[in-house]
């Protein structure tokens, strides 16, 4: 099914981003809440790790890699 | 290529033998080893596989703490490689055997916690077998390193996607051979392992996710691209039959290393089980040398 390919392709495409803002950025900020922290840097946990975990996966979309080397 | 036609092969025992008489006592020997039932590979795949899932209403349930599910997750995932292994080579059964059926099954289970689709394994694994350290077509090839420590590195550098889209390099061989169809296993599997970690980090199991499935991946991809490909293949420039591989004593043991001291015999033989491949490997020892296979540490 055409549709289906397209929409498959295309997650898989930008799928650091959506992995940057849908995993990463809970992970930041539910580690963050275990350790107590609150408003850093007056945000909401949650927002601070939607904005490490975006900006880290926007990053890595373009680069191609999550870390600093790449293939 | 191992030495070459027609001159005779001295062994260790001072006795010669033609070329013909020794393929014709290796393949003796090593059809001995073909017979047993591996019963232990099921119980492996399938154990470790219900040893996994386990974890998670343990954890959730506060039953485990998360400190010691993790490691556990880690072992799992380096433990569900080699059952999928031997089933890809038919061990428990060939096609058209009566057990076929448990055959896939362990291949197919074993390889949820790696996430990895079966039948993408089972294809780039039969190129590996036929084009080992080639440096176009062996799909393993990647994971040639200067050394130990840079292979680790390159295990977590070439998974990265680099420009060239996700399944970069087992994508490219499986289009090469024609089987860009299996490529949608690939889709799905992907599709689903993220779609069950952005759940669980938005049901407020982040961290449960990210320890007992998410970083054991890449633990374990890394122990098994080191054991499995790096290790006994290491510098991966030869490729002939005797010498595309190696045995080699590992500093960890033998089951720490999955086996893979002896990882020639598998080459040289595809249907001995891993669990067998030790004792093969004794008895066709004096064989193995006269072929000049490559010997590293006081392998026994």
């Amino acid at each position: 099914m055409p549709i289906v390919e397209f929409f498959v392709r295309k997650t898989l495409h930008f799928m650091p981003i959506l992995f940057g803002f849908l995993f990463f950025g809970p992970l930041f900020a539910q580690i963050m809440d275990r350790f107590g922290l609150q408003q850093p840097l007056g945000l909401s946990t949650l927002t601070l790790g939607l904005i490490i975990g975006g900006a880290w996966g926007i990053a890595a979309f373009f680069r191609g890699s999550w870390i600093w080397a790449r293939p | 290529m191992g030495h070459s036609g027609i001159f005779p092969r001295q062994l260790d025992m001072g006795e010669t033998m033609t070329e013909a008489e020794l393929r014709k006592q290796e393949r003796m020997i090593a059809r001995k080893y073909a017979e047993r039932f591996p019963w232990e590979v099921p119980v492996w795949g399938l154990g470790n596989l219900l040893l996994w899932l386990s974890l998670w209403p343990l954890v959730f349930l506060d039953i485990l703490p998360l400190w010691i599910a993790f490691p556990i997750a880690c072992v799992n995932v380096m433990a569900c490689f080699l059952p999928a292994h031997e089933a890809v080579h038919g061990m428990i059964a060939r096609p058209g055997q009566k057990l076929r059926w448990l055959n896939e099954l362990v291949g197919h289970l074993s390889l949820l916690p790696m996430a990895m689709p079966y039948r993408i394994q089972k294809l780039t694994h039969f190129e590996h077998h036929k084009h080992v350290n080639h440096p176009e077509n062996d799909p393993d090839i990647t994971t040639q390193s200067k050394g130990p420590w840079h292979a680790i590195w390159q295990s977590f550098v070439q998974r990265q996607r680099g420009k060239g889209g996700v399944l970069r390099g087992y994508g490219y061989i499986l289009e090469k051979i024609g089987r860009s169809d299996v490529l949608v296993d690939g889709a799905l599997y992907q599709l689903t392992f993220f779609a069950s970690l952005f759940a669980l980090a938005w049901s407020g199991y982040a961290i449960e996710a990210a320890l007992l499935w998410w970083a054991p991946r890449h633990i374990g991809i890394a122990y098994i691209q080191f054991f499995f490909s790096w290790a006994p293949h290491h510098p991966a420039v030869k490729r002939g039959r005797y010498d595309n591989a190696k045995f080699f004593k590992s500093r960890v043991g033998n089951i720490a290393s999955m086996g893979m001291q002896y990882h020639l015999i598998h080459h040289l033989h595809p249907f001995i089980p891993l669990t067998d491949t030790p004792r093969a490997f004794r008895e066709l020892r004096p064989i193995l040398e006269a072929r000049g296979c490559r010997f590293e540490g006081d392998l026994r």
